[in-house]
């Protein structure tokens, strides 16, 4: 399912035709990455700390407020393949609603 | 937010499941005992908005003051840490339910805890006023369509391996008219129940529990398939004099649909397994768990009450493999019903292996309308990457005819480890969705989930002032909210 967005005071960046796998594997979008701080100041520490690149909607969001979470890449697998290879028991173990 | 809102939609949808804060004591644990956690998606005006936070439990409170896991084995106060012995050792895990304006988190193990509808924090455990007797309550109770009254129960009500089941009527207004206190034949779960507009029907069936076990450090239950499945039913106005038990094959009996009372005969409709469901709950007699044994159907089970016998007859309605957590147009409840709706696997769709993993047959990636009266099954397919969780019906505003309405209900989307909220015309599932919610984020496990009208609950949260669901208000919601995007760490304590 891919959306387009348009870009407007909400700061999400318009109209790109990337999605978070995109800019993970770094194919597209990675203009966006450059010049952008990894790990702004947080809201606690004070007021807006400028712009940075947050997510919203599986699109970048320039969030102009500073406020929100700075998109860090997760960690470690994702997706369902760590408990692929698990079989029925173990899988049903670990979630047996498979939610 | 791709799709649009139903703009009659003004409510909540909320959200029940377990998230374990701190890992299990033990490994083989069971994922019952995780921590609870309730979230709501607030719908109105075609907007949504989302929430969520644990429930601060004691014991929840108790690990988060020590650092660590204090609790062992499910529902075994013999492997719990000597410092937290006597307290109160739910997870408030199971179900949400909203009654007389008040909104509560559920496990069967505990009182309800009551949670304030605008923050999601937790108000602590409710004993109706104090003539709540039963140390527990169960995750489903039942609210008559017809009277507005709740009809509950609790067992081990009088403590732990107790025989005791308390049977309670509870008024619109949240206060308790009645108890009748009954025994159990055997120490079981009984998840779940039935009731009728002149019965009350007592399911369950093969877990057994025994105070050597718990010695012996295990989880609360195993299974015995030797034990027969049972029903109790008695009268809605009877006492104990009145409670007749039936017998049958071994069948796990965890959630049912609805059942009927006409006449001399009594109709339960359930999703009902032929066996043990929960390999975590082993086999006392030390065998393997069996997959192919962990087989549920839509049944109807009838009973006769002018017949001396003490067994049911059994039909499977539908010969589709169906997910256990069911629903029904609530308002029709303890009446005869024409439809059913759960999640199930349809082998026909395709799943997207490379993104999600081979997870092929093993995911929820349906929704279906089971049509009792025809055997037709109307199925929604969620995507190639996904699956769904338990759906709730939502009856459109206005309307009175059966299942004419909304089915609401999260799906894990597995190749991006994200949570989506879809909403479906609950009479047109093969159209698709109407609406399709985001979330930049995991929303958290659940197990059970229901809608609540908004002027079901006082106090709801408001709408947060901007555009549809917001990242910010997530934010707000509370220092224990999951975040997929947080992961410094920080602010976690």
């Amino acid at each position: 399912m891919v959306t387009k967005l348009t870009g407007d005071d909400t700061g999400i960046v318009g109209d790109l035709s990337c999605d978070r796998r995109a800019l993970l594997t770094g194919t597209c979008c990675g203009f966006l990455l450059l010049g952008m701080p990894i790990v702004p100041a947080r809201a606690s520490e004070g007021g807006p700390a400028g712009a940075q690149l947050s997510f919203f909607a599986d699109r970048p969001m320039m969030d102009q407020s500073g406020k929100l979470h700075a998109y860090r890449p997760p960690r470690g697998f994702r997706g369902g393949a760590p408990v692929s290879t698990l079989d029925d028991e173990r899988l049903r173990r670990l979630s047996p609603f498979m939610t | 937010m791709v799709g649009t809102v139903p703009g009659d939609m003004d409510g909540v949808f909320v959200r029940v499941g377990g998230e374990w804060y701190y890992p299990p004591k033990f490994a083989d644990d069971a994922p019952l005992h995780s921590d609870g956690y309730i979230s709501a998606f607030r719908i109105k005006d075609g907007k949504v908005s989302f929430r969520g936070r644990y429930v601060e439990t004691p014991r929840f409170r108790a690990n988060l003051a020590e650092g660590r896991q204090q609790f062992g084995n499910y529902r075994n106060p013999f492997t719990h840490d000597e410092k937290v012995q006597g307290l109160d050792a739910t997870v408030a895990n199971t179900a949400p339910l909203a009654h007389a304006g008040m909104l509560f988190a559920l496990k069967e193990d505990a009182l309800p805890y009551r949670i304030d509808p605008a923050t999601l924090a937790t108000m602590g455990p409710h004993d109706f006023g104090g003539d709540y007797k039963s140390q527990t309550f169960t995750a489903h109770p039942k609210i008559d369509p017809v009277s507005g009254e709740m009809l509950t129960f609790g067992y081990e009500a009088t403590g732990l391996l107790s025989d005791d089941l308390f049977y309670y009527v509870i008024d619109r207004n949240g206060a308790v008219t009645r108890e009748v206190r009954l025994k159990v034949p055997y120490v079981s779960v009984v998840h779940d129940w039935a009731v009728t507009q002149d019965h009350i029907l007592i399911t369950f069936g093969g877990y057994t529990t025994s105070m050597e076990r718990l010695r012996e450090g295990k989880v609360h239950w195993g299974w015995d398939k030797t034990k027969p499945s049972m029903v109790g039913i008695m009268p809605r106005d009877g006492d104990a004099s009145g409670l007749r038990w039936f017998r049958g094959p071994e069948r796990c009996m965890m959630h049912t649909l609805n059942a009927v009372s006409e006449g001399d005969k009594v109709t339960l409709y359930a999703p009902f397994y032929d066996s043990n469901f929960f390999p975590f709950f082993g086999n006392v007699d030390g065998s393997p768990w069996d997959p192919s044994k962990a087989r549920c159907f839509f049944r109807k089970m009838t009973f006769d009450l002018s017949s001396s016998s003490d067994s049911w007859e059994e039909e499977i309605l539908f010969p589709t493999q169906v997910g256990d957590l069911a629903k029904m147009d609530h308002r029709f409840l303890t009446q005869p019903a024409r439809y059913a709706f759960t999640m199930f696997a349809d082998p026909t769709r395709p799943f997207d292996e490379e993104r999600a993993g081979n997870l092929q047959g093993r995911v929820s990636n349906s929704y279906g309308r089971f049509d009792m009266h025809t055997g037709e099954v109307e199925s929604y397919f969620v995507g190639d990457t996904h699956t769904l969780q338990e759906c709730s019906f939502v009856p459109r505003r206005g309307s009175t005819a059966e299942g004419d309405g909304y089915l609401i209900g999260t799906t894990s989307n597995l190749a991006e480890l994200r949570t989506e909220l879809v909403i479906v015309d609950a009479q047109r599932l093969s159209e698709g969705e109407l609406a399709r919610v985001i979330l930049p984020f995991r929303g958290g496990p659940q197990v059970h989930g229901a809608w609540y009208d908004a002027e079901e609950l006082q106090g709801l949260m408001p709408m947060p002032v901007g555009e549809g669901v917001s990242r910010a208000d997530h934010a707000v919601a509370g220092r224990y909210d999951a975040n997929l995007f947080d992961t410094s760490g920080e602010g976690q304590p």
